[in-house]
C-alpha cells in the first residue's frame, strides 16, 4: 500500500477513525470493490446487515471480491472499521469563501506604529539600534568603523547605509534558502551533486541586493526559462524546483522515486509562495482547505511536463569568436590532410568494405523534433570535423550533416533532447557517436537521476538501438544525449562508470547526433547506404564539398586506422594543430546550473486515487488550484508560465501576504501569522490582520519592492523599541560573528561552496572534508550537503533541507554551550583574534580590553566591566608581560565569544 | 535581574536554573500505564540481513539451488547449517555460535514485513514509521514520552563508527519534537561526543565560566527577564557537568577483566573489539539512566549501503559481520542478565529488511522487505520463543505478519506508552509514531 506520509507533512484531521478509514479502508474498497459497487451505501448496508465480513472472509456462498481474496491486512482493516461502527466520513468539501487568507487583500491606509499602537514606544539606545540593525539586516555585527560612522548619522540614514551593504543580499538570500529547502546534493543513498546549486545561491544574493521585485523573483523561480524578455540569469531561478532529495534507482521498478520528487516540488511550491499545504491533496481532497486532489494532479501534470535538466549558462554566441577562428584553422587543416591522404591512397586501391545490401528503410520511421540545448550544439555540414586537443592524433572524427558538440571544442556543453517517445513503436534507434563519457539518458517519468543511462564511447557513428518502453503506458519517456557537464549523474557514484579518475574529473566530452528512427523490427537500420570511392571522397572532402556518404566513409576509414591521423603528418599540419590547441586552451570551461526546461509537448496526468499510481483515475488537465480559476495552457508547454502568473498576480491574495509575513518574521523573530508556511485553516490566524493587509497592499502597490518594505518595518517605532524581542542569532550569524570579530572573515561575495569541516570525511557519500574555518567565508558559502551538513551550524538549529521552512526552531541545548566552550573552530578563532591583538600597540591591558569589548559588542565597556575583565586577566596569567602573552588574550577572546550578549540580538 | 535574585541563584549554583529549565522542557507525556521495562537497547543491523541464513532455514531453497527462479536469477540455497536451540528449539545458523547459548532469553520474530526495497526509505521507515525524512524516530518518541532518567546525559544515544547510513541523519532525527530529544552521537573512535573534551584545564574553564556567569547576569539586568537568555545561561552549568559525566560513563577502566573478555575486548580483530566496546558502553549508558541506546553494527567495507548489504560475497560478508557482532551482542545479554538488568532493559535486534531467496550470482542476495527476521530479549518480551513464519522459500509471510508499526507499538507498550496516545501537535494535527497503523503484538509479551 502506498503510504500516506503526505498527510502528516502538512495538516489534516486529528488522529481519528476518519484517518484510519481514509488510509486503510477506503483505498482497499476503491481498488478492489468500487469498480462494481461504486456507492458507499452498498458497503454501509452490507456492514449493517452483517454480510460484508463473511463475504470478504469468503466464509459463505458470497465470496468477495469474486476474482480473489483480499490480503489479510485489508480484511483486518475492514473488520476493524465495521467493529468501530462502519462510519463513512462525510465527503464534505471545504469552501474557500469563509477563510480569511483567501479574501482579497484590503488596503489599510495607516502605518505600522498606528496599527501596533507603538507610535510612542521608547527607543532603545542608539548603539543598541546600530547593532540590532546590522545583525538583522546583514547577519553581521557592525564593525568598529561602522559604529563610529553610524553614530553620527540620523537613524533613517543608518538604515539606508546598511540596506546598501552587499551583505544585506547574503543575509536575505540565506533566509530565502530556508524557504526553498536549499541543498547542494540529492541525499538518499549516494548524495549526488545538484549541479550548479551554488549559482542559484549567488543568483539570490544578486536578486536581493539589486532588489529584484518579488513578483519577478516568483516568476523566475517558476518559469525563468520560459519568460519573454527575461534577464539572462532568469533560468537560474528554476533551480528552485531542483533542490530536493532524489533517489537514483530505476524509475519503472520504483516509481515513487519520481513521484516523490515532484511531490516535494509541489509541497515546497505551495508552502513557499502560498502558505498552503497542497501536497496533502496527493491522496485525497484536502480535508481542511479547498484543494481537491484533482488540483494536485493538475500541478503534477505541469511538473511532469517540466524536464529536470542541467542548463548551460553560455549560449553559442559566447563562443562565436572561438568558433570562427577554429573554422579558419580547420579549413587549412582539411586542405593539408586531404593532400596527405591522396598521396597515400593510390588510384585503384581496393575498398576495405563491400557495398551494403539495399536499404530496408521502409521499416524505419523518422523520429524528429529533437530539442538542442547548449552552446556545443552546432549543426554541421557534411565533412566538418573535430580536432584532438592533446596526444598524437590530429582529428577526433569527421562528421556527416548533423549535430556535433565538439566542432569547436569538446569543452562546450550540450544536450539534445527527444520529444516524448511514441507508445506505438517498440524501438528507437539513434545514429550517434561520442567520447569521453558523454552519455545517453532515458528519462522515465521525469526522473532526475534515474539509472537508465550509458556512456557513448564510440567516435564512429553507429546506431544505438533502445527500447521505447512503450509497454509502460502511464510513463512519459524521453531521451537525452548529454555532454558530461550536462549529465546530472556526473560525478557518478563509485564504480558505476568504469573510467579513470582523470577521465571522470575532466570537463571534456562530446557527442554527435545525426538522426533517430522508431521501428518495430528488432534490428538496426543500415549504417551506410552506399560506400563511395575513397579517392573521390578524399578529393571532395578536401574541396569542402563532401556528401554525407563521403564523410561517413572517411570517418570509418579514419577510426579504423586506414587514413593517417598523426598530427606530425607534415610540418604545416603540425603547426596548424599547434595553433588550434593553443587557441582551444583559452576557451573557458562551461558554467551550468540545475534547472527546468519544457519539452515540445505537455502531458496531462490522471488522478492517482489515494496516491496509488497503479490505479490511475480520470485524466485532469494541467493547471493550478481551481480556487484561483482555470489556466489556459498551450498544448506544447508545461504550463509553468501560466502557473507563475497565477501566483505572481496581485489578484492572488496569498502571495503578497505570505511574503510580507516572512519579512516580518525575519525581522522580529515571529510572524504576524506565526505559522509562516501555513496560511490554511490549520495555520494560526494573523495576530493583527489589519497590519498584515496594510503591509501586503503597500508591497503590491510599491511594485513588490522588498527593500522598501524592509525599510518601512525597521523604520517603525516598533522595531526601534526597547521592547524589541531579544532573540538568539541564527546559526550562520553566530559563526559569522565569530569570524568577523576574530578578523578572519573573508568578506568576498559569491563563488563555489566550501565543504563544511568534518573530522572523518565520507567520500563514498560525497561528504568531503573541509577546513575548520571554512576559509573564513560566511556560512552561506558552506556547502549544504544533504545527509550531513555543517555540524557546527546544526548545533544552532540550522534546518534540515526537507521542505519550505520559513521559521526555524530556536532551541536551547547544552550542545550549544559545549560548542562555544570547546569547539576547535571557536578556539581557533580566539587564537586568530589574539594574534591580531598582539599587534595592536595597546598601551595597557585596560586599553586593549576596552577595544575588545567595543569590537565584540559595538559599545564601550563600562568601568565595572573593565575592572572585572582586568581581574580575569590577572587570574589567567602572571602580571609580567601581560600584553605580549598570546595565551591570555586567546582566553579573553574566547570568553567574550561565550557571553550571551555575543549571540543575542539586542 | 535584581541583586537578590542573583544572590539566590548564585547561592544555589546556577545549575538550579538549569534544573528548572530542563524540567520545563522535559514535560513528559507518559507513562500511560505501568511500564514493564525502563530502557531500550536497539541493535541496528543495517543493510538487510539474510533471514534464510540466520533464523529462518529453508531446506526447499537448497533443493532448488541453482535452478532458474525468474529471468536470469537462480534460487540460492542456505549457506550455513542450522541447529535447534533453547527450550523453543529456535533454529539458529552457524553464523551465531555465541548467540545460540542464550536463545532461552530471546524471542525471534520470523514474520517481519517492511514496505520498501530501498535502503534509504526502509532505514527511515524502521526508525520513524515514515518513508520520508522530517519525522521523529522511535528513540526520540520514547524520550519525549518518558523523559530521561539522567539529568546529565541525553535520553537517546547513538553508538556508531561514524558511517552515515542511507537516509542520512534523518534516521535519528527528533523531527518536530523538541531538540532535547534528538540522538546524541557517540563515536567509537576519537572524541566520542562533539566538543565534550574541555578545551581548557578545569581551573581556566571555571575561571572563565565564573566571569561569563557574572557578565551574563548583568546582561539580564539590562534587558530584563528573558527565558531564552536565562536557559542559555543555565546550559553552561549542564554543559560543564556533561564534560565530566560523559567520559566517565564511557570509560571502561572500571570494568573487570572478566567482563572485558566476555565482550571480546581481547579479540585480535579490531572491529570485533570496537563492537564489543560499543555493546559494553550500551550497558553502562542504560545503567547511568540513558533511556534509549542504539548501537549500529560497524561498516566493514563490504557494502557502502549498510553492513549486511551483500548483493555479492554473501558468504564472506555475513560471516565476517556475524563474527564481529555475535560475541558482543551475546555478552550484552549475559551481562544484563547477571546484573538483573535484563527485565528493565529491552534489547531489540533488527535490520531494515531481509534478503531475496534468489540471486543473480549464486553468492549474493538482494533486498527483500516482504519478510525478514528480527529478535527481542528482556524488557517484558517472552523468553525463548518464536513467532510467525514464512513460506517454504522465505519469500512471503505465511502467518502472523508483524509490521514495523506493530513492532513500534509493542515496544512503546512495554515502556508504558500507548502508541495511539503518544502524540505531538504538529501542522494542526496530533501526530504519532505509528500514524493510523500498529498493533501491540501481545503474543510476544511475557
Amino acid at each position: 500500500m502506498f503510504r500516506l506520509a503526505c498527510l502528516l507533512l502538512g495538516a489534516a484531521a486529528l488522529w481519528s477513525a476518519d484517518d484510519f478509514f481514509e488510509t486503510s479502508v477506503r483505498p482497499v474498497l476503491a481498488r478492489n470493490c468500487q469498480g462494481c459497487h461504486p456507492t458507499k451505501e452498498h458497503f454501509l448496508k452490507a456492514a449493517a446487515n452483517g454480510k460484508l465480513i463473511p463475504a470478504i472472509r469468503r466464509e459463505g456462498a458470497l465470496k468477495m471480491p469474486p476474482n480473489g481474496a483480499l490480503e489479510a491486512p485489508a480484511i483486518a482493516a475492514i473488520e476493524k472499521w465495521v467493529a468501530q461502527g462502519a462510519v463513512w466520513p462525510a465527503d464534505k468539501k471545504p469552501a474557500a469563501g469563509a477563510h480569511w487568507a483567501f479574501q482579497p487583500v484590503k488596503p489599510v491606509p495607516s502605518s505600522i506604529d498606528e496599527l501596533l499602537q507603538t507610535a510612542s514606544a521608547a527607543s532603545a539606545p542608539p548603539l543598541t539600534l546600530i547593532r540590532r540593525l546590522s545583525l538583522v539586516l546583514t547577519g553581521l555585527p557592525p564593525t568598529e568603523d561602522e559604529v563610529r560612522r553610524y553614530s553620527s548619522m540620523a537613524y533613517p540614514q543608518i538604515v539606508d547605509a546598511i540596506l546598501a551593504s552587499p551583505h544585506y543580499g547574503e543575509r536575505w538570500a540565506r533566509h530565502w534558502m530556508d524557504v526553498v529547502r536549499f541543498a547542494e546534493t540529492h541525499g538518499y543513498e549516494w548524495n549526488y551533486e545538484i549541479q550548479g546549486a551554488w549559482r542559484y545561491r549567488d543568483y539570490l544574493i544578486r536578486a536581493f541586493n539589486e532588489n529584484l521585485p518579488y513578483n519577478q523573483l516568483v516568476r523566475e523561480h517558476i518559469a525563468g526559462d520560459l519568460l519573454p524578455n527575461a534577464r539572462p540569469e532568469a533560468v537560474t531561478g528554476t533551480a528552485f524546483f531542483r533542490l530536493g532529495e532524489a533517489g537514483h534507482d530505476d524509475c519503472i521498478e520504483f516509481r515513487s522515486i519520481c513521484l516523490d520528487v515532484i511531490d516535494n516540488q509541489i509541497d515546497t511550491l505551495g508552502k513557499a509562495f502560498q502558505g498552503l499545504t497542497i501536497s496533502c491533496a496527493r491522496c485525497h481532497d484536502h480535508k481542511i482547505d479547498p484543494i481537491p486532489t484533482a488540483d494536485y494532479h493538475a500541478l503534477l501534470g505541469v511538473l511532469e511536463s517540466s524536464r529536470q535538466v542541467i542548463k548551460p549558462l553560455e549560449n553559442a554566441s559566447f563562443y562565436a569568436n572561438f568558433a570562427q577562428k577554429t573554422g579558419e584553422l580547420k579549413a587549412k587543416i582539411r586542405t593539408e590532410l586531404a593532400g596527405l591522404w591522396l598521396q597515400e591512397w593510390s588510384p585503384g586501391q581496393s575498398q576495405p568494405l563491400s557495398q551494403p545490401p539495399p536499404d530496408a528503410a521502409s521499416d524505419f520511421t523518422p523520429f524528429e523534433g529533437w530539442l538542442p540545448d547548449g552552446p556545443g550544439l552546432t549543426q554541421v555540414q557534411p565533412g566538418d570535423f573535430a580536432l584532438e586537443t592533446e596526444g598524437e592524433d590530429a582529428l577526433t572524427a569527421i562528421f556527416p550533416k548533423g549535430w556535433f558538440t565538439n566542432a569547436t571544442s569538446d569543452k562546450l556543453s550540450a544536450a539534445m533532447r527527444s520529444p516524448l517517445l511514441p507508445k506505438d513503436k517498440k524501438y528507437i534507434s539513434l545514429l550517434v557517436s561520442g567520447g569521453k563519457l558523454a552519455a545517453r539518458r532515458t528519462v522515465i517519468d521525469n526522473g532526475v537521476i534515474g539509472e537508465n543511462y550509458d556512456p557513448i564511447q564510440d567516435p564512429v557513428l553507429h546506431w544505438l538501438k533502445l527500447p521505447t518502453l512503450a509497454e509502460q503506458k502511464n510513463y512519459p519517456v524521453w531521451i537525452e544525449l548529454v555532454t558530461k557537464t550536462q549529465n546530472p549523474r556526473i560525478p557518478d557514484r563509485p564504480g558505476r562508470l568504469k573510467a579513470s579518475k582523470e577521465a571522470l574529473a575532466s570537463d571534456r566530452s562530446w557527442f554527435g547526433f545525426v538522426r533517430a528512427v522508431v521501428h518495430d523490427v528488432d534490428r538496426k537500420p543500415p549504417l551506410f547506404s552506399k560506400i563511395p570511392d575513397t579517392r573521390a571522397a578524399i578529393q571532395a572532402w578536401g574541396e569542402n564539398r563532401a556528401t554525407d556518404d563521403d564523410a561517413l566513409w572517411l570517418n570509418w576509414l579514419l577510426q579504423n586506422g586506414l587514413l593517417t591521423n598523426s598530427r606530425h603528418g607534415s610540418a604545416t599540419l603540425e603547426a596548424l594543430i599547434g595553433e588550434y590547441r593553443a587557441l582551444e586552451a583559452t576557451i573557458p570551461a562551461p558554467r551550468v546550473v540545475s534547472a527546468l526546461t519544457d519539452g515540445s509537448q505537455g502531458v496531462d496526468f490522471p488522478v492517482f486515487p489515494y496516491g496509488d499510481w497503479k490505479s490511475p483515475g480520470k485524466i485532469v488537465p494541467r493547471g493550478y488550484l481551481s480556487l484561483f480559476g482555470k489556466l489556459d495552457i498551450p498544448a506544447n508547454s508545461s504550463g509553468r508560465l501560466q502557473l507563475a502568473e497565477a501566483i505572481a498576480t496581485p489578484d492572488n491574495p496569498l502571495t503578497a501576504r505570505v511574503m510580507v509575513n516572512r519579512l516580518w518574521h525575519w525581522i522580529f523573530g515571529r510572524g504576524i501569522v506565526p505559522t509562516v508556511d501555513n496560511f490554511g485553516r490549520v495555520g494560526e490566524p494573523p495576530s493583527n490582520p489589519a497590519l498584515l493587509d496594510h503591509l501586503a497592499s503597500r508591497f503590491v502597490q510599491d511594485n513588490w519592492n522588498i527593500k522598501n518594505l524592509v525599510r518601512e518595518i525597521v523604520l517603525s517605532k516598533a522595531f526601534q523599541s526597547r521592547n524589541y524581542p531579544v532573540h538568539r542569532l541564527d546559526a550562520e550569524a553566530v559563526r559569522d560573528s565569530i569570524l568577523a570579530t576574530s578578523g578572519r572573515l573573508d568578506r568576498r561575495l559569491y563563488g563555489e561552496s566550501v565543504s563544511p569541516f568534518r573530522e572523518t570525511p565520507k567520500e563514498y557519500r560525497r561528504l568531503f572534508a573541509g577546513p575548520l574555518d571554512g576559509e573564513g567565508r560566511r556560512s552561506i558559502y558552506l556547502k549544504v550537503t544533504r545527509m550531513e551538513w555543517s555540524q557546527f551550524l546544526e548545533t544552532f538549529d540550522f534546518p534540515a533541507p526537507l521542505t519550505a521552512r520559513g521559521a526555524r526552531d530556536v532551541t536551547n541545548v547544552p550542545a550549544q554551550a559545549l560548542a562555544l566552550l570547546n569547539d576547535p573552530f571557536v578556539i581557533e578563532q580566539a587564537g586568530v583574534w589574539a594574534d591580531a591583538l598582539l599587534r595592536d600597540n595597546a598601551a595597557s591591558p585596560e586599553e586593549r580590553l576596552e577595544s575588545m569589548v567595543r569590537r565584540a559588542f559595538g559599545r564601550p565597556a563600562t568601568p565595572a566591566e573593565i575592572q572585572n575583565l582586568r581581574q580575569l586577566v590577572a587570574q589567567l596569567a602572571d602580571p609580567d608581560h601581560v600584553l605580549t602573552n598570546r595565551t591570555v588574550w586567546k582566553h579573553v577572546a574566547h570568553t567574550l565569544f561565550n557571553l550571551k550578549e555575543f549571540i543575542y540580538i539586542p | 535581574m535584581n541583586r537578590r535574585r542573583w544572590l539566590q541563584t548564585a547561592a544555589q549554583g546556577f545549575g538550579w536554573v538549569a534544573f528548572q529549565s530542563l524540567l520545563a522542557e522535559e514535560r513528559r507525556i507518559g507513562p500511560h500505564f505501568p511500564a514493564k521495562t525502563k530502557n531500550v537497547i536497539f541493535l541496528f543491523m543495517p543493510g538487510g540481513i539474510s533471514h534464510m541464513d540466520t533464523f529462518d532455514p529453508k531446506p526447499k531453497l537448497s533443493e532448488l539451488h541453482g535452478k532458474i527462479s525468474k529471468g536470469k536469477r537462480t534460487w540460492m540455497g542456505m549457506t550455513w547449517k542450522f541447529e535447534q536451540c533453547g527450550r523453543a528449539g529456535v533454529p539458529v545458523s552457524e553464523l551465531f555460535p555465541h548467540l545460540k547459548t542464550v536463545m532461552d532469553e530471546i524471542t525471534v520474530v520470523r514474520s517481519m514485513v517492511s514496505e520498501f526495497p530501498l535502503h534509504a526509505r526502509s532505514n527511515i521507515f524502521l526508525h520513524t514509521g515514515r518513508n520520508i525524512g522530517g519525522f521523529p524516530c522511535l528513540g526520540s518518541w520514547i524520550t519525549y514520552g518518558l523523559g530521561s532518567e539522567s539529568r546529565n546525559l541525553p535520553g537517546y544515544v547513538l553508538l556508531h563508527d561514524g558511517t552515515v547510513p542511507p537516509g542520512g541523519l534523518e534516521n535519528f532525527s527528533n523531527g518536530f519534537l523538541p531538540a532535547t530529544h534528538q540522538a546524541t552521537s557517540m563515536l567509537s573512535e576519537g572524541s566520542p561526543v562533539a566538543n565534550i573534551k574541555p578545551a581548557d584545564t578545569d581551573y581556566i574553564q571555571k575561571t572563565k565560566l565564573n566571569w561569563i556567569a557574572r557578565q551574563d547576569h548583568e546582561l539580564l539586568g539590562k534587558i530584563g527577564a528573558s527565558d531564552a537568555v536565562e536557559s542559555a545561561i543555565a546550559n553552561y552549568e549542564l554543559a560543564y557537568r556533561m564534560q565530566a559525566v560523559v567520559p566517565d560513563v564511557l570509560n571502561l577502566d572500571k570494568e573487570s577483566e572478566a567482563t572485558k573478555r566476555l565482550y571480546g575486548l581481547d579479540s585480535e580483530h579490531k572491529a570485533k573489539r570496537t563492537y564489543g566496546m560499543q555493546c559494553l558502553r550500551a550497558r553502562r549508558l542504560v545503567e547511568a539512566g540513558v533511556r534509549f541506546v542504539e548501537v549500529i553494527s560497524p561498516d566493514l567495507g563490504f557494502s557502502m549501503n549498510g553492513t549486511w548489504d551483500q548483493h555479492d560475497q554473501l558468504k564472506k560478508g555475513h560471516e565476517t559481520n556475524s563474527m564481529v557482532t555475535d560475541q558482543g551482542v551475546t555478552a550484552l545479554l549475559k551481562d544484563l542478565r547477571s546484573r538483573g538488568l535484563l527485565e528493565e532493559t529491552m534489547v531489540v535486534w533488527a535490520g531494515e529488511f531481509g534478503r531475496t531467496p534468489d540471486s543473480t550470482n549464486g553468492d549474493g542476495r538482494d533486498h527483500h522487505p516482504e519478510c525478514f527476521s528480527v529478535w527481542m530479549a528482556g524488557g517484558g518480551f517472552q523468553r525463548g520463543a518464536m513467532y510467525g513464519s514464512t513460506d517454504e522459500l522465505g519469500a512471503k509471510v505465511a502467518e502472523n505478519p508483524v509490521t514495523v508499526h506493530d513492532l513500534h507499538a509493542t515496544m512503546l507498550h512495554l515502556m508504558g506508552l500507548d502508541h495511539k496516545r503518544l502524540t505531538y501537535r504538529f501542522g494542526g494535527r496530533d501526530v504519532s509514531l505509528t500514524d493510523v497503523h500498529g498493533r501491540v503484538v501481545r503474543e510476544l509479551l511475557a
